[in-house]
């Protein structure tokens, strides 16, 4: 599930060092970098380098509530975040380019509850009427698992009619689903995909929201 | 359908669901060789490709993760007249579809919608149930002898051939072949009586946090509450609302080689683990015996009666999928047959079944009652926010109920019903089919108010930290308690034939639903007794009920006007009803065709009256008791 952050320092230490050397690794050699990044022939390449992951991981924090550390863990083998960069580039290139520049204008803090609120306040001072539906956008993402395009919640909510349901265009995938932070952020588990043991409903929830979804922004 | 058509069978069974699958493994244990026919696709090999479905499913109903699909790939209903063994789901019953027969499965004919659904599918229906394994009360089978001298019973209320006593061993057997988890001196209410020292196979689910706030709210009513609760007509306020928890087909210790329930809260439509009780679990010792073949995409299309009044062979259809031209038709024979193919499908078959116009209104049918008293557990749900957290969308969908109210002497005047408490939240009652968590996670980040919990006079939209607080605030405070009342028997009910057809060219059922006033009277005290509860608790009420809801009706309560409304239990009952007098009923007490020595209709097909109870345990025992009698026969 999300929670697997490694608790030992140790380790922590050992994964950073391997991602410096991964991303100088990548630095020094652009054209391999560039290769393995390389989409169809005639297609620009998607940066998904770490740095550029960490911006959506410090905007979609801002935009979730969610910590940054839960959204793009140390050890991460579900990467559910590559998959939301890649599908967000694919339905929406110029507005998502658009809401990483202003999480990438807010220096990175030393709190995150500031920083969080930087990145908002960056994004409210926007003038198009689109990057606040894209926005939601990514926070239904992230939440859900599914996708709500903006020109769809930007219609249902300028529109008279604020309880026009709105079924989602699509479930963005099965591990989508699975890693919807709505399930930790109601401290369950996503229907259908639990690793709780047997009796477990009869007490109250072991973690806090906090606990469960960081950070305490 | 890969099997020789000349090779001879001991036994033919129409349908793959839990009681087919009962009796065929039974048969197949003790040498009989068994040929099931399943209208729907195999039992896949393991369950992740129903799993994929359910996922990636937008609109997570019951129907979700098993074939066929349930929308085409724009997302709308296929035209049912192009699905070669197509069958009702959730997404057919909205208010723009539920009667437009180019979108649903089933022709409506009203006046209300028929609320429930099932599979066509390798181990039927039961996959995608509760699991809820509750007994029937002695009086569920004697309603006209037990109330019926008030004069307000309904007429055709009548009493079943068989009493609880006839089926209590086979209740335990069921229970031994399910596994059914519960703890046999809570389960004692009623007059459900059990023999000295039994125990259920496994002990019983704990209960939820749910259930035990409801519980404490019972527990702190006083006699001044009385008045209240005035409608329920108790002496005993706090004993009748005793929360009491559901005897369940969940593993509670491992059983039957299969693991304990992890509280994956998906029951419905798959448990992922298959720590609940489905058929593939029966299916897969009957083919076991090496007695028992079932062929699946084979769909039963006539049954063969021959002038002495035998039935001689059963027709089918077989189909491939996804081609359009390759249907091969064929018939088996056997010595005996069997249709458990449900409570709607069964009919179906037997209407279909007219020997070239010589048998007009189809085998079986000499009592004119095939196809007719089509009854359900109309279901009242309400939903609220409990005024501290109750931490749903943990543990099984529903782990207690309220229970004692399925019997007593208000029962000559009005329906019983059984309140089953809920674990999931908001989940299917909100925004109609989209559901929670969706609903009310939308309605706070874009400014809506779907779910009715985003009030003010603009609905906020949150992001961040203030977005996270909101949700858990309002997620762990949902819960919903959702009500299972009786429906009294009406021939009027019933399932025809439509001239509307499928993908195979075979008439698809025509539906005639209503309620009756004794029913109605019973959902009008199951709305008032939530209300009161809802109360009680301090809970804050949130049911609505749409403008265009087809199910809605007008009613009154102590002479003010009140909408109700209702939905389907998925408790398809009545269709071909048992009793002694072969003019007034289609089976006798075996299940067995008053016309026809070799043919049985199994099922909840044949139950005269519905009780309050789910109704699964019974066709279990019912058909384990039919097969009981098979074997004490002589095979011809």
């Amino acid at each position: 599930m999300n929670d697997h952050n490694s608790t030992s320092s140790e380790r922590k230490g050992t994964i950073r060092a391997t991602r410096r050397a991964m991303l100088s690794a990548a630095l020094m050699a652009p054209a391999v970098a560039g290769l393995a990044a390389a989409g169809p022939p005639g297609q620009p390449v998607l940066d998904m380098s770490q740095d550029r992951l960490q911006v959506f991981a410090r905007l979609s924090a801002a935009l979730t509530g969610v910590a940054a550390a839960k959204l793009a863990p140390a050890v991460d083998p579900i990467d559910v975040i590559s998959d939301y960069f890649r599908f967000l580039a694919d339905q929406m290139p110029d507005l998502f380019d658009r809401l990483l520049q202003h999480a990438q204008s807010v220096p990175v803090g030393t709190q995150p509850a500031a920083e969080a609120d930087a990145i908002l306040s960056s994004l409210e001072s926007d003038t198009d009427p689109n990057v606040k539906f894209g926005a939601r956008s990514i926070v239904l993402l992230w939440y859900l698992g599914a996708w709500y395009p903006p020109d769809g919640l930007k219609k249902i909510a300028e529109g008279s009619d604020r309880s026009a349901l709105m079924n989602p265009a699509r479930i963005v995938s099965a591990k989508a689903y699975t890693q919807g932070w709505i399930w930790q952020v109601m401290q369950a588990h996503p229907m259908g995909y639990t690793t709780l043991q047997f009796g477990y409903w009869g007490t109250n929830p072991a973690k806090t929201m906090i606990q469960l979804i960081g950070g305490g922004s | 359908m890969q099997t020789d058509q000349s090779e001879r069978w001991d036994v033919v069974i129409v349908g793959s669901g839990i009681a087919g699958a009962l009796i065929a493994k039974q048969l197949g244990l003790h040498g009989k060789k068994v040929l099931i026919l399943e209208a729907g696709t195999k039992i896949p090999p393991n369950l992740n490709g129903y799993m994929d479905r359910f996922y990636n499913a937008v609109a997570k109903v019951p129907e979700s993760p098993y074939p066929p699909e349930i929308v085409d790939p724009s997302g709308n209903l296929p035209d049912p007249a192009h699905t070669r063994a197509g069958r009702p789901n959730s997404l057919m019953l909205q208010p723009d579809s539920w009667n437009d027969p180019k979108q649903s499965y089933l022709v409506q004919k009203g006046p209300h919608p028929f609320g429930s659904t099932y599979e066509r599918v390798g181990g039927g229906t039961m996959l995608h149930w509760l699991g809820t394994s509750l007994r029937l009360t002695p009086n569920d089978f004697r309603m006209q002898s037990a109330y019926g001298q008030s004069g307000n019973l309904p007429a055709g209320v009548v009493d079943w051939p068989i009493g609880y006593s006839d089926l209590e061993g086979f209740y335990g057997d069921a229970e031994r072949e399910l596994g059914v988890s519960a703890k046999a001196s809570e389960q004692n209410y009623c007059g459900i009586a059990f023999p000295d020292g039994y125990s259920y196979p496994m002990p019983e689910i704990p209960q939820s946090i749910v259930d035990k706030t409801i519980a404490q709210t019972v527990g702190a009513l006083t006699p001044d509450d009385g008045e209240k609760f005035k409608f329920l007509e108790t002496g005993n306020l706090k004993d009748a609302l005793t929360v009491v928890g559901t005897p369940a087909a969940r593993n509670s210790e491992p059983y039957q080689s299969r693991r304990v329930c992890a509280g994956n809260t998906n029951c419905i439509p798959i448990c992922p683990i298959q720590a609940k009780y489905d058929p593939t679990v029966t299916l897969n010792d009957a083919t076991n015996t090496a007695n028992v073949k079932i062929c699946y995409q084979t769909v039963a299309s006539e049954i063969v009666v021959d002038s002495s009044g035998l039935v001689t062979a059963i027709k089918f259809k077989s189909y491939h999928t996804g081609s359009a031209s390759a249907v091969v038709e064929g018939k088996v024979s056997a010595a005996i047959y069997i249709v458990a193919a449900n409570a709607i499908e069964t009919p179906r078959l037997l209407m279909m079944s007219t020997g070239d116009g010589r048998i007009p209104d189809g085998v079986a049918n000499s009592s004119g009652m095939v196809g007719k008293n089509l009854m359900d557990h109309p279901y009242y749900v309400a939903w609220a926010q409990a005024p501290a957290p109750v931490f749903p969308y943990r543990g099984p969908l529903s782990t207690a109920g309220i229970e004692k109210m399925r019997d007593g002497a208000f029962r000559k005047d009005r329906a019983a019903f059984r309140i089953e408490i809920g674990n999931e939240g908001w989940n299917f009652v909100v925004g109609g089919v989209g559901g929670d968590p969706n609903v009310t996670t939308v309605d706070f980040v874009n400014g809506q108010n779907v779910s009715g919990l985003n009030e003010g006079p603009t609905p906020k939209a949150l992001l961040g930290a203030n977005l996270a607080q909101a949700l858990n605030d309002k997620f762990t405070r949902q819960f919903r308690l959702g009500v299972l009342v009786e429906q009294t028997p009406d021939p009027r009910n019933c399932v025809k034939l439509s001239s509307a057809v499928d993908g195979l060219n075979l008439q698809r059922p025509e539906i005639h639903y209503d309620l009756s006033d004794y029913t109605k009277r019973g959902l009008a005290v199951a709305k008032q007794t939530v209300d009161a509860l809802f109360q009680a608790m301090g809970a804050t009420q949130f049911t609505r009920i749409p403008d265009n809801d087809p199910f809605a009706f007008d009613w009154k309560i102590d002479g003010a006007p009140v909408r109700l409304t209702f939905q389907g239990a998925g408790h398809i009952m009545g269709t071909y009803r048992m009793g002694s007098d072969p003019k007034q009923s289609v089976v006798d007490h075996l299940q067995r065709s008053h016309d026809h020595r070799n043919l049985y209709l199994v099922g909840s097909g044949v139950f005269p009256t519905t009780g309050a109870a789910n109704p699964t345990l019974t066709i279990a025992a019912l058909c384990l008791r039919t097969a009981s009698s098979i074997l004490g026969k002589n095979f011809g």
